[in-house]
C-alpha cells in the first residue's frame, strides 16, 4: 500500500515539473519564463522522478505488476495534474511540493528497513 | 488545414449521398478486407514461422490483428475506395491461395 | 501527400469511432465496472456476508454441482479467494449451457443466484447475448484500435500541448479537449486494452492458425496450449471419487501458494482426472503450474509441462487486460483509467455533435443528428442509471422470487430502455441529460441507506465494525460517485450560453487562422 502510494506521489511529482519545464506553463505559474538552466533542471528532476517510482515499483512488485503499476498511475497522474490546471492551479502546485515531500520522507525512514 | 486534393473525398461536402457511399465502402473494407487479410496472414504465417507449431500458430493468430490495423490504414489511405477495395481482396486472395497450396506444412511439428 | 495522409486518418477516426462509439461505451462502462466485478458478487450476496469460520466443503460443493447436471463432462471449483469467500462452480455439460453457480463454501449448498457483478462482466466481452455478440465486441476493438492509432496520427501537434485543458472555452474546443486529455494520457493503457481485448477470444474468431495447424481440431489445439495429454477415456465407470478437499489440500502445500480452481475431467469415466492450477496473481500472465491427480484415488501424478513459450505471452497480455494480479490497489488504477476510457468516449460523441452545430440544428430532431444526439444521451447517461438500478433490484426485489437473477437482469434492461424513452422525449424541449445524471446520483447516494434497510447486519457502519472493507469500499464508492454524477447534472442544467461564443471563435479563427489551427477530428 504504502508502495503504492508513493509510486503516485513521485509520478505526480515527475508530471509537476516536467510541465513547469515548458515555457509558457512555467509562466502561467510564475509569471515569468524559466532560465535555460531552471528548465533544463526542472526535466531532468522530472525524468528522475518517474524513473525512482520505476525503480521502487519494479523492486517491489517484480518487474511485470511493478511496470504495469507504475504505467498506470503515470497515466492517472498525468490526468490529475492537468485537470487541476485551469481550476486549482497553486493547489496543483502545493500537491506536488507535499508528495515530492512526503514520498521522500518515506523512502529514507524505511528504505534500510524493507524497501533496497 | 488544407483541403484534400480532388480525387480523394472532401470532408467539406458532408451530406452528399456520394460522400455517405464512400464512407460505407471504405469502412466495410477496413473491417472485412481487412479480416480476409488478418486471416489470410495468420494462415501464412503458421507456415512460414520458424518455431515449434503450436508456438506458430499462437504467434500467427497474436499478429494477425496487427496487420488488420494496418490494412483499415491502407485502406483509408488510398486514393479511391476502389483502389483500397481492390488491393485488399487481392492481397488477401493471394496469400490464402499461398497459403492452400502448402497447407500440409503448417502441420509439420 | 502528407497532408491528405491525415485528412484520411480523421475520416478513418471520425467514422470508425462514431458507428462504435455507443456500443464501445457500453462496453467500457461494463469493463470499468467489472474491475471489481467479484465484489460486486459478495456485495449481492448477503448470504455470505455473516460467513462463521470454519473448514471448506469442496466435495459437498461437487456433489451439489453432480445433482445440478448430472450428466456433466467437466465441472471446476474455485476454492475461496482473498477477494471471494463463496467456491464457484462452472459445468460444462454436453448439449446444455455452462452453468456458473455460486455455492456456500461451509455446506457446498445453492447460494441463491444474482445477476451480480458477474452480469457487468457478460456484458463487456459479449453484450450479453451469446457467440454472435463475441463477434460484435471483436469488432468494436478492432474499430477502437483503429481509431486509436487514428487518433495518434491526427493529433500529433496535441502531444506538443500535452498539459493544456480549457474548459472555460466552452463548445467544440472545451470537449475537444476533455477527449485529448482522457484520451492521449490515457492512451498507453487505451491501446493495451484494445489490443488485449480482441486477442482475448481471439480462438473464437481468428482461427487460420489452428485450420492450418491442426486442421481445424480445437481439442487438438487446447491440448498442446495446456502442455498434458488429454485423458483416454475407458468407457466405464469410476471405481471411486477421490475427495477434493484432500486433493486441494495437498495441492496448496506443493505450490506453497493458493489454487485458482480444481478442474475434475471425465466426471463419469475411470478416466477421471483432477487439475489443480496454480492461482499466480503474483504474475500478471497468471498461474503457469498445474498439477494432476488421479481422480479416483486422488494420488499425485506430477506436474504439467510448462505452456508454449507464444502461449505464455497470450496469457501475459490477457492477463493485462484481465486484471487478476496485484491486488485492489491495481485494480483501483484500472477502474479509473477505465472510467478516463468512459469519459474519453463520451466527450468524443460530444464533440462530433457540437462541431455539427449549425447542420444538426438545422436539420432538426427527425434527421441522422438527432439521432446521434438521441443515442448520446441514451447510452452515455442511461447505462449508468441502469447500472445502478441492477444494484437497487438487487436489494429490492423479494427473496424468494423465483428466477430472482432474471429479474435483476430485466430490470436493467427495463431501465435502460425507459432512460431511452426519455432520452428521445425530453431532446426536443427538457435537459434529458441532468434529468437521467441526477436520477443516477440520488439512486447512488441513497444505495448505503438501501442497503441499510434491507441488509441491516450488512450496513455501512456494521460492516465498518466488521472490517469487512469490500463491502464498505462499495456502498462509499458510490456515494462518492453519486456526487460526482450529481455535479454532471448540474453542469447540464446550465444554460448554453456558450453558444454564440463559440460560433465568435470560430469565425475569428477561421479569418486570422493564428489561433491552433483546428483539429480535424470530430
Amino acid at each position: 500500500m504504502t508502495i503504492w502510494l508513493i509510486v503516485l506521489a513521485l509520478n505526480y511529482v515527475s508530471w509537476a515539473l516536467l510541465c513547469l519545464a515548458v515555457a509558457r506553463h512555467h509562466r502561467q505559474h510564475f509569471g515569468a519564463e524559466a532560465s535555460l538552466r531552471r528548465a533544463r533542471l526542472l526535466r531532468l528532476g522530472g525524468w528522475l522522478a518517474t524513473l525512482a517510482a520505476w525503480v521502487i515499483a519494479v523492486r517491489w512488485h517484480g518487474w511485470d505488476i511493478g511496470s504495469v503499476d507504475w504505467c498506470a498511475s503515470w497515466m492517472l497522474t498525468a490526468i490529475t495534474w492537468v485537470l487541476l490546471q485551469p481550476y486549482r492551479p497553486r493547489f496543483a502546485r502545493w500537491l506536488a511540493f507535499i508528495a515530492g515531500a512526503a514520498s521522500l520522507f518515506a523512502l529514507i525512514s524505511f528504505s534500510s528497513l524493507t524497501l533496497f | 488545414m488544407s483541403e484534400a486534393p480532388s480525387g480523394h473525398l472532401k470532408r467539406r461536402q458532408p451530406t452528399t449521398a456520394r460522400y455517405r457511399w464512400a464512407v460505407f465502402s471504405r469502412t466495410t473494407a477496413a473491417l472485412f478486407g481487412g479480416y480476409l487479410v488478418a486471416y489470410a496472414s495468420a494462415a501464412l504465417l503458421t507456415i512460414v514461422l520458424p518455431m515449434n507449431r503450436i508456438n506458430r500458430a499462437v504467434t500467427a493468430s497474436l499478429l494477425s490483428f496487427v496487420v488488420w490495423t494496418a490494412v483499415a490504414i491502407w485502406v483509408f489511405a488510398a486514393r479511391s475506395a476502389w483502389r483500397g477495395w481492390w488491393t485488399v481482396l487481392a492481397a488477401g486472395a493471394v496469400m490464402l491461395g499461398l497459403a492452400m497450396t502448402w497447407r500440409d506444412c503448417g502441420m509439420r511439428p | 501527400m502528407r497532408g491528405r495522409f491525415v485528412q484520411s486518418m480523421a475520416w478513418l477516426h471520425t467514422w470508425a469511432g462514431l458507428i462504435v462509439s455507443w456500443v464501445l461505451f457500453a462496453i467500457f462502462l461494463g469493463g470499468t465496472l467489472a474491475c471489481f466485478d467479484k465484489e460486486l458478487d459478495y456485495w449481492m450476496r448477503p448470504v455470505l456476508h455473516q460467513l462463521a469460520p470454519g473448514p471448506i466443503a469442496m466435495d459437498a460443493a461437487a456433489a451439489t454441482l453432480r445433482e445440478m447436471a448430472p450428466h456433466a463432462e467437466t465441472l471446476y471449483l474455485n476454492p475461496p479467494s482473498t477477494r471471494d469467500p463463496s467456491i464457484r462452480g462452472f459445468v460444462f455439460e454436453p448439449g446444455e449451457p455452462t452453468m456458473y453457480v455460486a455455492l456456500n463454501p461451509r455446506d457446498g449448498t445453492l447460494i441463491p443466484p444474482t445477476a451480480g457483478g458477474n452480469f457487468f462482466f457478460i456484458l463487456h466481452y459479449n453484450l450479453q447475448s451469446g457467440t454472435p455478440g463475441v463477434y460484435l465486441v471483436g469488432l468494436a476493438g478492432m474499430l477502437m484500435l483503429l481509431a486509436l492509432v487514428t487518433g495518434v496520427i491526427i493529433h500529433r501537434r496535441v502531444f506538443k500541448d500535452f498539459f493544456v485543458f480549457r474548459p472555460q472555452s466552452g463548445g467544440q474546443r472545451a470537449w475537444l479537449d476533455g477527449h485529448n486529455l482522457t484520451g492521449v494520457l490515457g492512451l498507453p493503457f487505451h491501446l493495451m486494452i484494445a489490443y488485449t481485448g480482441v486477442i482475448i477470444m481471439m480462438s473464437t474468431y481468428m482461427t487460420a492458425g489452428v485450420e492450418i495447424g491442426y486442421h481445424g481440431d480445437l481439442a487438438a489445439y487446447y491440448e498442446a496450449l495446456s502442455g498434458a495429454p488429454h485423458p483416454v477415456e475407458q468407457h466405464r465407470p469410476p471405481s471411486r471419487v477421490a475427495s477434493l478437499n484432500e486433493v486441494l489440500d495437498d495441492a496448496v502445500q506443493r505450490l506453497g501458494g493458493p489454487v485458482q480452481y480444481l478442474e475434475i475431467a471425465h466426471v463419469h469415466d475411470a478416466s477421471i482426472t483432477i487439475s489443480a492450477l496454480a492461482s499466480g496473481n503474483d504474475e500478471v500472465a497468471g498461474g503457469r503450474r498445474t498439477l494432476i491427480y488421479d481422480g479416483t484415488d486422488g494420488h499425485f501424478r506430477g506436474e504439467s509441462a510448462s505452456p508454449p513459450a507464444a502461449y505464455r505471452t497470450y496469457q501475459f497480455l490477457s492477463g493485462l487486460h484481465r486484471v487478476q494480479f496485484g491486488g485492489a490497489a491495481i485494480r483501483w488504477l484500472y477502474f479509473l483509467l477505465g472510467a478516463a476510457g468512459c469519459v474519453m468516449l463520451a466527450t468524443a460523441a460530444q464533440v462530433w455533435i457540437e462541431k455539427r452545430h449549425r447542420q444538426a440544428v438545422a436539420a432538426g430532431l427527425r434527421s441522422g443528428y438527432g439521432l446521434v444526439r438521441a443515442l448520446n444521451v441514451a447510452v452515455i447517461a442511461g447505462m449508468p442509471l441502469a447500472s445502478v438500478a441492477l444494484l437497487w433490484a438487487n436489494r429490492m426485489l423479494p427473496d424468494n422470487l423465483a428466477a430472482r437473477a432474471d429479474w435483476e437482469a430485466q430490470s436493467f434492461y427495463a431501465v435502460w430502455l425507459l432512460a431511452a424513452i426519455w432520452a428521445v422525449l425530453r431532446l426536443r424541449a427538457g435537459k434529458p441529460w441532468r434529468d437521467l445524471f441526477g436520477t443516477t446520483a440520488a439512486l447512488l447516494i441513497a444505495l448505503p441507506v438501501l442497503n441499510a434497510l434491507t441488509e441491516p447486519l450488512s450496513s455501512l457502519p456494521a460492516s465498518i465494525a466488521d472490517h469487512d472493507w469490500v463491502l464498505v469500499g462499495i456502498d462509499a464508492t458510490a456515494f462518492a460517485l453519486g456526487f460526482g454524477f450529481a455535479w454532471l447534472a448540474w453542469f447540464n442544467t446550465r444554460p448554453r450560453k456558450n453558444l454564440r461564443r463559440d460560433a465568435r471563435t470560430r469565425a475569428a479563427s477561421a479569418s486570422s487562422h493564428a489561433d491552433r489551427p483546428r483539429e480535424r477530428s470530430a
